[in-house]
């Protein structure tokens, strides 16, 4: 029957198939030998997983991954666990031991159903050939439909052999109940009453606005009404960042104009967002002033079980971000508010940042961070897909890479999984070979999943990797010196692989900049060119120190700021 | 005491993913029967907790593609 599946793997448009085969999954390889599909052979199933979800953001829509039973399923387990936090769309179609010898522990037999049930949108075991070809369907169009999320069909090497069913079997679920819901008109009216009332209204952009693609109407709105927008962190991708009036993400290493504004509004519309303890710190005083009625929350989600799940709004409106904002500009006075001094003391604070980020860098010998993301977003062109590994250069991102076309910043949100950066970068430019990708990563991160550097020439997929090399862990390090009085213990690197020479393992130009100036030319002339390129970018560990950092548990306006920047993120109406 | 019912495929697996999702609520099960019809499982469940954590577990719950009916009342009602 796997020709049946790769007969609907092209009636999906589907080109790709990311993975690495096995015993159990060999049919559906073969199944794939000479046809229009092309199977991408990874190194570890994890970077399989991880392209799959770097592709699946770019491409818009779901990406397939096929891997083998036991330890191939199992290796996906991390990636499947991400892309649920982060609502990404994908199918994942593991091999299993043949249904004669379930539960009898042969090779390679794992519960992968069991396994990946609380981290899967959807999971489905074929028992039966005629379930295959609709049990796919089924995760293909689930992992997409309402909430982007990822989808596993376990499908056992017996069901795979055997010949085409000559009928399809249903499989029973309930899909209609993700199509979104029609929006409630009388709640839009109630969230344009309070956003005309509004003194400090501010839009909270969250990761579903991407999927929405409700971009246009947030600006729209934000202009209409002169109104600040945030962004959580999945959310920095929706919003283009030259746009005047985006204070940035807002958050645990968010920015401090944004976190003033999200601390002082009092009219929220928050849009595709869930809440997140790594956006608001905490939240007491959010509830509490919901609760008091000083602050309007409105929340819109297509997902209803988000709506109250942290912060119990004063409106919550299930549905389409797109749809439910066209409703509200439509019922909207352009001429309601327009508080130009709660706008201006925002940009203040971002202008102080901005300034004493300067002098840090400044004072600081060798590379910043900061200042190094400054250089890099000018070496890359404005289309340029940036993704990232998990630490302290993640959140220098978070805080100073300029993002200027939805969808090109593709991070790991909600799960932080270090790896991450390299093959979702892979997955990236295999989404979109003609497009820049560039990939921020630290040195722990790198060598979680280097590996996958050989997809580099193997398929030609050039991109550019910028190691932040402070050959630490450095956000636990940053972690250890203010939470664990300065005990550092685990988090230092002392003997470092040398990273230009595992770049010529794979055949992949490196360089050790010495300076900006080399940094700008070396990434601008590979990202023009088209030719990879790995950065080992020399940090001092002592001197990365992401700021503005809210602790764990704090609230947005006890963040600490970098030094000499003095500004109160409590605002002050006169 | 809240009563959630349930419908789901006949499908043991569909019944895994319900407990999952179950076992993380901040709720008490105090009671739970599963009873069969043709292709049918139908899940009864008796649930004590604070109203907020009975609404997170219904949510969460219909958010399984596998459930193909929820609904929650007073306890006295079918069950
Ligand atoms: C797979 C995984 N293991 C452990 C962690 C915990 N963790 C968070 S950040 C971090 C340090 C990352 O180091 P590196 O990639 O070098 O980035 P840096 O912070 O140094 O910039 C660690 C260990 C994680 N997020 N993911
Ligand atoms: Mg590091």
């Amino acid at each position: 029957m796997v020709d049946k599946l790769v007969e609907v793997f092209r009636s999906y448009g589907i080109k790709h198939v990311l993975g690495i085969p096995g015993g159990s999954i060999m049919t559906l390889y073969d199944a794939l030998y000479n046809q229009d599909i092309e199977p991408v052979l990874f190194r570890h199933e994890q970077g399989a997983i991880h392209a799959a979800e770097g592709y699946a953001r770019v491409a818009r829509r779901p990406a397939v991954v096929a891997v083998t039973s036991g330890p191939g399923a199992a290796n996906l387990v991390t990636g499947l666990a991400d892309a649920y936090m982060d609502s990404v769309p994908l199918v994942a179609i593991t091999g299993q031991v043949a249904t004669t010898i379930f539960g009898r522990d042969g090779f390679q037999e794992t519960d992968i159903p069991g396994i990946v049930t609380p981290i899967t949108k959807f999971v489905y075991q074929v028992r039966k050939p005629a379930e295959a070809t609709a049990a796919f369907k089924a995760a293909y169009e689930i992992s997409m439909v309402g909430r982007p999320g990822p989808t596993v069909i376990d499908l056992p090497r017996d069901i795979q052999a055997s010949p085409a069913p000559s009928h399809e079997e249903r499989i029973v679920v309930n899909m209609e109940k993700f199509i979104p819901p029609p929006v409630d008109e009388d709640k839009v009216r109630i969230a344009v009453k309070y956003l005309a009332e509004a003194r400090r209204p501010v839009i909270l952009v969250g990761g579903g606005v991407l999927w929405s693609g409700a971009t246009p109407e947030v600006l729209e709105l934000s202009k209409m009404l002169y109104v600040p927008i945030v962004s959580t962190l999945p959310g920095k991708a929706a919003v283009p960042h030259d746009f005047p009036l985006y204070m940035g993400p807002a958050g645990m290493h968010g920015r401090a104009e944004a976190d003033a504004a999200l601390a002082n509004a009092d009219v929220i519309l928050a849009v595709g967002t869930r809440f997140s303890d790594r956006t608001w710190g905490r939240f007491k005083e959010l509830q509490e002033a919901v609760r008091s009625g000083r602050v309007k929350l409105i929340h819109i989600d297509v997902d209803k079980s988000e709506i109250g799940k942290n912060v119990k709004p004063t409106v919550g409106i299930v549905g389409d971000a797109k749809e439910a904002l066209r409703k509200i500009i439509n019922l909207l006075d352009a001429a309601a508010v327009s508080n130009q001094k709660f706008v201006a003391w925002l940009l203040e604070i971002r202008k102080k940042y901005e300034e004493a980020m300067s002098n840090v860098a400044d004072s600081t010998s060798g590379f910043h961070p900061w200042r190094a993301l400054k250089v890099l977003r000018r070496a890359a062109p404005r289309n340029t897909i940036l993704t990232t590994g998990v630490g302290s250069h993640q959140m220098w991102t978070e805080i100073a890479w300029e993002v200027y076309e939805p969808g090109s910043y593709i991070t790991s949100a909600g799960l932080g999984t270090m790896g991450f950066g390299v093959p979702a970068a892979l997955g990236a430019k295999l989404a979109a070979r003609d497009r820049p990708v560039l990939c921020i990563d630290g040195d722990g991160s790198f060598q979680m999943t280097m590996n996958n550097l050989a997809l580099v020439r193997e398929y030609d997929l050039p991109i550019v990797v910028v190691i932040f090399d402070n050959r630490a862990l450095q956000l636990v390090k940053q972690w250890q010196i203010y939470m664990y009085q300065r005990r550092i213990i685990a988090t230092e690197f002392s003997k470092m692989p040398d990273f230009l020479k595992i770049a010529e393992a794979y055949n992949i130009d490196a360089v050790k900049p010495e300076n900006y100036a080399q940094l700008e030319s070396a990434v601008a002339r590979a990202l023009r060119n088209n030719e990879p390129l790995i950065v080992d970018l020399t940090i001092d560990s002592e001197s990365d120190i992401v700021l503005p950092w809210v602790k764990p548990g704090d609230w947005l306006t006890s963040a600490i700021l970098p030094e000499g920047m003095e500004v109160k993120l409590t605002y002050e109406e006169d | 005491m809240r009563r959630i019912s349930i419908v789901t495929p006949k499908s043991l697996d569909a019944l895994g993913r319900v407990i999952a999702v179950t076992r993380r609520a901040k709720v008490q099960l105090v009671d739970m029967a599963v009873t069969s019809e043709d292709s049918l499982y139908r899940v009864h469940m008796k649930v004590e907790g604070p109203h907020d954590e009975v609404q997170w577990l219904v949510s969460k719950l219909d958010k399984l593609p596998e459930v193909l009916k929820i609904d929650e009342g007073n306890i006295d009602i079918n069950y």
